[in-house]
């Protein structure tokens, strides 16, 4: 069982790092309304009515998260593969219980969907689900195919809907943060946007019969997952979007292969792609699933400094360590009056000489990128907790379906330059 | 050591020292001084922390304070006049900040609070109450080695300033360009800038916080938490060591505690001092 802390805007904005109430970050992150004050009163006491659909591993993330939301009651329950079904009806018993998605969605009773279904269904299960007049969490990627992004993009646009889509990053306080110093000023002039992201594993699921392969492992088959890129880059790909203030990259272009897990995947198991945006910056993808030593890592690179958005750490390109009274040296050599800026807290146990970096969020939970199902820490409860909020209020978070839309067409167009290996446009 | 002597000015004559002790960077700078007299007490401070980072490191296995962690739960453990006084004014300390300052009160430590160590003055041992005990000088150390300093080795003549990694600093005289020193407090997301300036007149300055990589490495004595706040402590007086201490205690002290706490410490002013992340920072006087 995932371990979370009940969510509330106190804890969330505590978590942010006592930003100036708040207001910097929701002027950067407009989506971060949806957890607002006057949000959290509306709502207080109501519950959000709603039925999950897929309740495989990453439904099971959710629902357990979903338990200890005071916001949220799970009044449906769907999934076509009845083990995974009767695991979920067992944390929520009062649950009606459906084999067929349209089913739940005829549910009166239920105001919104969580789909946490195969990448291949999210488009068309929304399109239902928001004609069906649903609230919808859908699970990233947003689609399959950019044809479906498009079309799942408008569907909602023309609604009056609430969609959501699984980029946790988007809630995640040290993620916030580490945008807010890339835009004040603290890196620079951003020059480069690195993500990896390496495991050691086969990323399968067990297969209880043969028949079961390609629903059961449907990320390693191109009918329903584009694979590393969809599963995987999405996630970090938005980091791109935030670090270049909305600016969006105008050409891809990458190559992959199937090197070490040959056993009748589709998609490929290493891949290594860069992004282009029109003032020169790149944005990379890399990773393999066959070496985890590096783990997970997003950097963005700045003229005067980097940041580790992983780790929550802040290095500068020319460490401004302990010379403060070297310089003053200078400065009255000079005949210069300056102050001698030196002092500060201590300095790490035996590393007052290496550059450790500034730790700049507080209770940082490092995701190693590991595990095949989520991490606590990263951001999921808060983003399901607003969920619930959009769901009572009836209000669609500003901006965050744009950002998923981008994040999945550029993970989208990734793995097509990676399969063609080609250069190409966005 | 790193020594330069600069007559670049010639209207002041400086000295610069630089070396690494009790895991910091240490930092000397002396005005309207002969070059070997500088370079003479440049090297005996730098012998003067070394002696003590070796002394008192609890992270050395063969320091004074290792073993004393190590045995002083099974026996009672002598020790040297030394280190037996600075026990005893660590007690003190401990007593006059009304429990807040706590040697015992560390993050390898399961024990804190009166009464868990036990120090015999006719013996000159001390002994703890509990195997999980342990002590470290983290926070009284550096403040109680500048003391030495300024009382064993007497300054050279004119102005200096001493840094032993920033967070323990002290001023004597006055910039050469100004009627006091000033110094800052960079600020911590942006180096560059400065939170805060104080102005150092014979004084000295501690600050008191999580460490510059954001490490809570300070525990709360009343109740074994890892204080986590990113507000830092300043204070400034005429001790470096209760400078030090004071600093210390009142990081870790809730907010109804401090201006009673301080109210006790004649001559000393404290400030609390907040970075945020576009900039600026909050500066209150305690």
């Amino acid at each position: 069982m995932i371990q979370n802390d009940q969510m509330s805007r106190k804890d969330f904005f505590h978590r942010l790092g006592n930003l100036t109430a708040g207001a910097a970050a929701l002027s950067l992150f407009p989506w971060l309304e949806s957890c607002s004050a006057q949000n959290e009163k509306l709502s207080q006491g109501e519950k959000a009515r709603l039925g999950v659909i897929g309740t495989g591993s990453r439904g099971m993330f959710h629902l357990a998260l979903l338990l200890q939301d005071p916001s949220a009651r799970i009044v449906a329950l769907c999934d076509d593969y009845a083990p995974h079904l009767e695991e979920a009806a067992a944390l929520f018993p009062r649950a009606r219980k459906y084999s067929d998605y349209r089913q739940l969605l005829d549910d009166k009773e239920v105001e919104g969907v969580i789909i946490c279904t195969p990448l291949s269904l999210h488009a068309q299960m929304t399109m239902d689900a928001i004609h069906s007049g649903k609230h919808v969490f859908c699970e990233k990627a947003m689609a399959h195919t950019t044809e479906s992004l498009d079309r799942m993009y408008n569907c909602w646009k023309e609604s009056d809907r609430v969609l959501m889509i699984g980029q946790q990053r988007h809630f995640d306080p040290k993620y916030i943060k580490a945008m807010e110093l890339v835009h004040g000023g603290a890196i620079g002039q951003v020059v480069g946007i690195r993500n990896y992201w390496y495991r050691n594993n086969d990323w399968r699921r067990p297969v209880p019969s043969p028949e079961l392969e390609r629903r059961i492992n449907w990320r390693l088959y191109h009918e329903y997952s584009r694979g590393l890129m969809t599963e995987l880059a999405c996630h970090q790909l938005a980091n791109g979007s935030w670090a270049m203030n909305g600016l969006q990259p105008e050409g891809v272009c990458g190559t992959g292969s199937i090197l070490y897990w040959k056993d009748g995947r589709e998609v490929f198991d290493n891949v290594s792609v860069v992004y282009q945006y029109p003032n020169g910056v790149h944005m990379t993808f890399d990773s393999i699933i066959s070496n985890k030593h590096f783990g997970m890592g997003e950097q963005i690179l700045g003229t005067e400094g980097t940041i580790d958005l992983v780790r929550g750490i802040l290095y500068y390109e020319k460490s401004p360590a302990k010379s403060g009274i070297r310089q003053l040296l200078e400065k009255i050599e000079q005949g210069v009056l300056s102050n001698a800026a030196f002092a500060g807290t201590s300095w790490a146990i035996e590393d007052a000489s290496a550059d450790a970096g500034i730790r700049f969020a507080e209770n940082v939970t490092v995701n190693d990128g590991a595990s095949t199902v989520g991490a606590a820490g990263d951001g999921s409860a808060e983003l399901m907790h607003a969920f619930c909020l959009s769901v009572i209020s009836g209000k669609q978070p500003v901006r965050i379906v744009d950002e998923a839309y981008w994040a999945t067409l550029l993970a989208l167009r990734g793995d097509q330059a990676s399969r063609e290996r080609k250069y190409l446009t966005i | 050591m790193e020594f330069i002597y600069s007559t670049r000015n010639p209207d002041c004559p400086l000295a610069y020292a630089r070396f690494g002790g009790m895991h910091t960077d240490c930092e000397l700078l002396l005005a309207h001084c002969a070059e070997q007299e500088a370079r003479s007490w440049s090297e005996a401070v730098e012998e003067m922390v070394r002696t003590a980072g070796q002394r008192y490191n609890r992270f050395d296995p063969e320091s004074l304070l290792s073993r004393i962690n190590r045995e002083a739960s099974l026996k009672e453990v002598p020790c040297d006049e030394e280190l037996f006084l600075i026990l005893q004014l660590c007690r003190a300390f401990q007593k006059a900040t009304r429990g807040w300052f706590d040697i015992s009160a560390n993050p390898s430590s399961r024990s804190a609070g009166t009464g868990s160590w036990e120090l015999d003055s006719g013996k000159r041992t001390v002994r703890f109450s509990r195997e999980d005990m342990r002590l470290d000088l983290g926070g009284f150390l550096k403040g109680y080695v500048l003391e030495q300093v300024l009382k064993t080795l007497p300054l050279p003549s004119g102005q200096a300033l001493l840094s032993l990694g920033g967070s323990s600093s002290y001023a004597r005289g006055h910039h050469p360009l100004s009627d006091n020193w000033p110094v800052s407090l960079p600020h911590s997301y942006y180096p560059l800038q400065n939170a805060c300036t104080f102005q150092l007149l014979d004084q000295a300055l501690s600050v008191s916080g999580k460490d510059r990589c954001g490490n809570g490495h300070i525990i709360n004595p009343k109740n074994g938490n890892r204080v986590e706040k990113e507000e830092m402590v300043t204070v400034i007086g005429p001790s470096p060591l209760v400078c030090e201490v004071l600093s210390t205690a009142l990081w870790v002290c809730d907010e109804a505690h401090r201006s009673p706490l301080l109210s006790d410490f004649e001559g000393y002013q404290a400030n609390s001092i907040t970075p945020l992340p576009d900039g600026s920072a909050i500066v209150r006087k305690i």
